[in-house]
């Protein structure tokens, strides 16, 4: 039987398969396949591959990312501080999944003065753990099984020995880690644990100016994250989750021993 | 350090598995398409989006590869592509495994444009961009592709057994 608006346009048909009609072409294509048995088998045949492609290839989607793949890019160029704001405002929203339009916006305010350093420091910490702890698909770059990979990986970027500190006496499983934007000289290392009732707590760690102040635990709290912090070293540590603050210094103590103690 | 790019890695990675056929090459591909990426960053429009950028480098190394293997070109078996999850009847399931097996079969310019549309879905435009041809010539290439893929499933070697 030869349809009298004669043969389907490639094109038309390929549109069709690929969801690109128009309204009114995808209505009248539709009433052209009720008609045409064999074209109607060719746009099944054409959606199933579809279907098997995406369920051959979509797990690699899951796979974590090579270390080598990051390693290759390089380290951001010097900027204005202006221009590198907004370069890391832009970088922790493309990576926040999750983050929140409230989060977003307070993402672009910034501490001024000298003084700032480890205020800017414990913000960066929250910022970052509001962009990564929510995301439920790929909150870390590199998963906990490849904990060795992980630690290399990040003390080479860092320049410094990197240890995840064991947490799991107290609960806290290492999820895994990644690599963040610190300040234009020190990028930053993101280890994120998880409780056993899937709550996030991250450790920041990045280098901070030699004149920072000694050690002692301080506390910032922003949009309902707390963040304990100290300096060792001339090493920034921030202690990030949403637990409650006698809790979370709890834990800020067991880290800051386990981190000095070996 | 996170980079722009670094967001485009997972489906790099899963376009240059279904081109490739196997997880060494494709990762080879992407790795080489990320140092090029990279050293090349600057000249990327702002505002542009990445993903067209990076996927027309990858083409471009793809199609170097290929010259450079013409020679001794053979079909590479392809790897196990996982469990594959049975819905939809047996139909369903064996055209899945079909259309892994076939897909190593097509030209690699047919691999391409039905994989930039059908897998990576992008717009037509974008795999015109990607590829450097015209648009016209991105759609007669699907249409071959698919009519291609699927002779090939309805008589591709191996069906594999099926994990449930």
């Amino acid at each position: 039987m030869t349809d009298p608006r004669g043969p389907v346009d490639p094109a038309t048909l390929m549109a069709f398969v690929d969801g690109r009609l128009g309204p009114d072409e995808r209505r009248a294509f539709e009433a052209r396949l009720r008609a045409d048995p064999a074209l109607a088998s060719e746009v099944r045949a054409y959606e199933a591959q579809r279907a098997a492609l995406h369920a051959a290839f979509d797990p690699v989607l899951e796979e974590p990312i090579p270390a080598a793949m990051l390693g290759a890019a390089p380290p951001r160029p010097r900027t204005a501080p202006l221009a590198r704001i907004a370069a890391a405002v832009a970088l922790v929203a493309a990576g926040a999944v999750a983050g929140s339009a409230g989060t977003r916006a307070w993402l672009a305010r910034r501490d001024a003065g000298p003084a700032g350093e480890l205020a800017s420091f414990a913000r960066q910490a929250i910022v970052s753990h509001a962009a990564f702890a929510p995301d439920a698909r790929r909150p870390v770059e590199i998963a906990a099984e490849q904990q060795q990979a992980l630690v290399t990986w990040l003390s080479k970027r860092l320049g410094r020995d990197v240890r995840a500190p064991f947490l799991e006496d107290r609960g806290l499983r290492l999820v895994g880690g990644r690599l963040l934007p610190g300040d234009v000289e020190h990028p930053a290392a993101q280890l994120m644990y998880e409780t056993t009732a899937g709550a996030r707590v991250t450790l920041f760690i990045r280098a901070v100016g030699a004149d920072a102040p000694p050690a002692a635990f301080r506390v910032r709290e922003e949009a309902g994250v707390s963040a304990f912090y100290w300096v060792e070293d001339d090493w920034g540590y921030a202690l990030t989750g949403e637990l409650g603050r006698a809790e979370l210094l709890d834990l800020a103590k067991v880290v800051h021993e386990r981190i000095r103690g070996n | 350090m996170p980079h722009p790019i670094v967001a485009e890695i997972p489906r790099m990675r899963r376009y240059a598995r279904a081109l490739t056929g196997n997880a060494a090459d494709a990762d080879d591909l992407v790795q080489d398409t990320l140092e090029r990426a990279y050293a090349k960053w600057h000249t990327w429009r702002r505002g542009a989006e990445a993903r067209p950028w990076l996927f027309a480098i990858m083409h471009n190394l793809f199609v170097d590869r290929a010259k450079l293997r013409r020679s001794h070109l053979v079909v590479a078996p392809l790897e196990d592509a996982g469990e594959v999850e049975v819905r939809g009847g047996q139909d369903a399931a064996t055209a899945r495994l079909d259309v892994a097996a076939a897909l190593a079969r097509l030209s690699p310019a047919h691999r391409e444009v039905l994989l930039l549309v059908a897998l990576e879905e992008l717009s037509y435009a974008d795999a015109a961009r990607v590829l450097d041809v015209p648009l016209g010539t991105v759609m007669s290439r699907l249409a071959a592709a698919r009519a291609r893929l699927r002779e090939l499933a309805g008589d591709a070697p191996g069906a594999r057994k099926v994990t449930p």
